[in-house]
């Protein structure tokens, strides 16, 4: 691992604006995978999640990252972004270094008291919510777009995945009553 | 290499070290095995043929086939005790019933509730152990066969039946017996009651002849039952569990219950009642009666009383 590598990881929590702009030109798409897998892979060894799991938790997260940036890159060009597939999944894979984080988090919390466990609960929501801040910031560098429609981007995932929920109840209901229509 | 990639190796280095700690404050988790126990369950009703749907409130083989499988699949369970209140029921029934729990690897002990006569005693006797209440009513080991002469029924209804039959003895149950088809009936009832002997003495490990002293048709107490040798102790429930037990090397066995009644026995019952209510009140008395001694006219050996 060479210092430039090394240099944009530390860079991803201390100056994620500089770095991304950094990732989307140099496109280093080996080490952000290296880098996201092994801090899935960690996470899944901390939580002790047992072989099967872990090996689907990984599987689904080359999948997730593969269609997360299909998702944002198709809202970033939508919204007149001018940017890469490539440089996106980087941005993505380097802020998956976050998920370092959450190991010494979780042993905190399995040997402290609740109040501890309260505040590592608190403090692993605050990852989440940097992550989705870190993916806006990758977007806006990426695809050169204004802070506010690089939020919208980001956003777009989780308003696809309300939508769909909605719909899927929407569908069961119709289901249903269509069952007890024919029923009766 | 600088200070951010020291910082970055760092970061790396805690994950990779609370990881590990991880599973050193949490070890391997031994698995948990079960307290043995007892399986409980309850068998109320005739003894029958058959099983479905219907046959909620009946002991047929396939209900302690269920059962006995269930006790063989739970490695928490060690022995099993069946909770027995039947009247009897059909030979062929109580025979298969008797060959499972006579097969069955874990010791199985019979608590013997109201009332265990006849084919229930027959079912009982292979068990590990009985344990009857003393004043369970219990005994009666003999067959019965009975059936209704229709002949006078029909011709007081202006039926006539006309037969056309091979065999001389084909239509013995269409009318009265003759003298011989009487002994051949006779015949099939001793062989079946010499069964029933023969069975109750390899399963209470007692001479033949002394089961035939008491094999007379007559109920007996579980207090006389136990002093003949018909039952090993007196009590309930909890001692039969206690037997159980004993019998399976198990100290203070947890105690199991078998499913009480399930889904589909709870949604049938009521039902089947219902249905037999429907029909008295739908069907004409005479229609009623007609297919009760149709029924009747059925020739069965069974071990029940009567």
């Amino acid at each position: 691992m060479n210092n430039r590598v090394l240099s944009w990881l530390t860079g991803v929590i201390s100056n994620p604006v500089t770095t991304f702009h950094e990732i989307s030109r140099e496109k280093p798409v080996g080490w952000a995978l290296a880098v996201y897998l092994a801090g899935v892979l960690l996470v899944l060894l901390a939580l002790d999640t047992g072989f099967l799991f872990a090996v689907f938790w990984l599987f689904f997260a080359v999948v997730g990252i593969v269609i997360l940036a299909g998702v944002f890159h198709l809202a970033a060009l939508l919204l007149g972004g001018r940017g890469g597939y490539t440089g996106m999944v980087c941005a993505l894979g380097f802020a998956g270094f976050l998920y370092f984080l959450i190991p010494p988090l979780y042993l905190l919390g399995v040997t402290g008291g609740i109040p501890v466990r309260l505040l590592v609960f608190a403090f692993t929501l605050l990852i989440m919510l940097w992550m989705l801040i870190l993916y806006a910031l990758g977007i806006k560098e990426n695809y050169q777009l204004t802070a506010g429609k690089s939020v919208v981007v980001a956003l777009t995932p989780l308003v696809l995945a309300g939508l769909s929920g909605v719909a899927a109840i929407l569908l069961l209901l119709v289901v249903v009553a269509f069952v007890v229509i024919l029923a009766v | 290499m600088g200070v951010k990639g020291l910082a970055a190796l760092l970061i790396m280095l805690v994950s990779v070290a609370a990881t590990g700690a991880v599973h050193l404050v949490f070890p391997e988790e031994e698995e948990v095995v079960p307290r043995e126990g007892v399986m409980v369950a309850n068998l109320q009703g005739a003894i029958e043929e058959g099983g479905g749907m219907f046959m909620a409130a009946a002991i047929s083989p396939q209900r302690v086939r269920e059962v006995l499988q269930q006790a063989e699949e739970d490695a928490s369970v060690g022995a099993v005790v069946l909770r027995i209140d039947s009247p009897g029921g059909s030979v062929a029934a109580s025979q298969q019933i008797s060959s499972l729990i006579k097969d069955f690897e874990k010791p199985v002990v019979i608590s013997m509730a109201d009332m265990v006569v006849s084919g229930g005693y027959y079912i009982s006797a292979p068990a590990d152990g009985i344990v009857a209440h003393p004043g369970t009513i219990t005994g009666s080991i003999g067959v019965i066969s009975t059936f209704v002469d229709l002949e006078g029924f029909l011709e007081n209804l202006g039926l006539e039946t006309d037969v056309i039959k091979s065999g001389e003895h084909k239509d013995m149950f269409s009318r009265s017996l003759t003298e011989e088809e009487r002994e051949l009936m006779q015949e099939l009832s001793d062989e079946a009651y010499n069964q029933f002997v023969e069975d109750v003495a390899r399963g209470r490990d007692l001479e033949i002849s002394r089961v035939e002293e008491f094999a007379t048709g007559e109920m007996i107490l579980g207090s006389k039952a136990e002093r003949i040798g018909l039952v090993d102790r007196l009590g309930g429930e909890e001692e039969a569990v206690e037997m159980a037990g004993e019998l399976a090397g198990i100290e203070d066995p947890a105690v199991k219950r078998y499913g009480e009644m399930g889904f589909w026995d709870m949604l049938i019952s009521p039902g089947f009642q219902a249905s037999s209510l429907l029909e008295h009140v739908v069907l004409p008395e005479e229609v009623i009666l007609m297919d009760k001694a149709k029924r009747g006219g059925e020739p069965r050996l069974r071990y029940e009383v009567r």
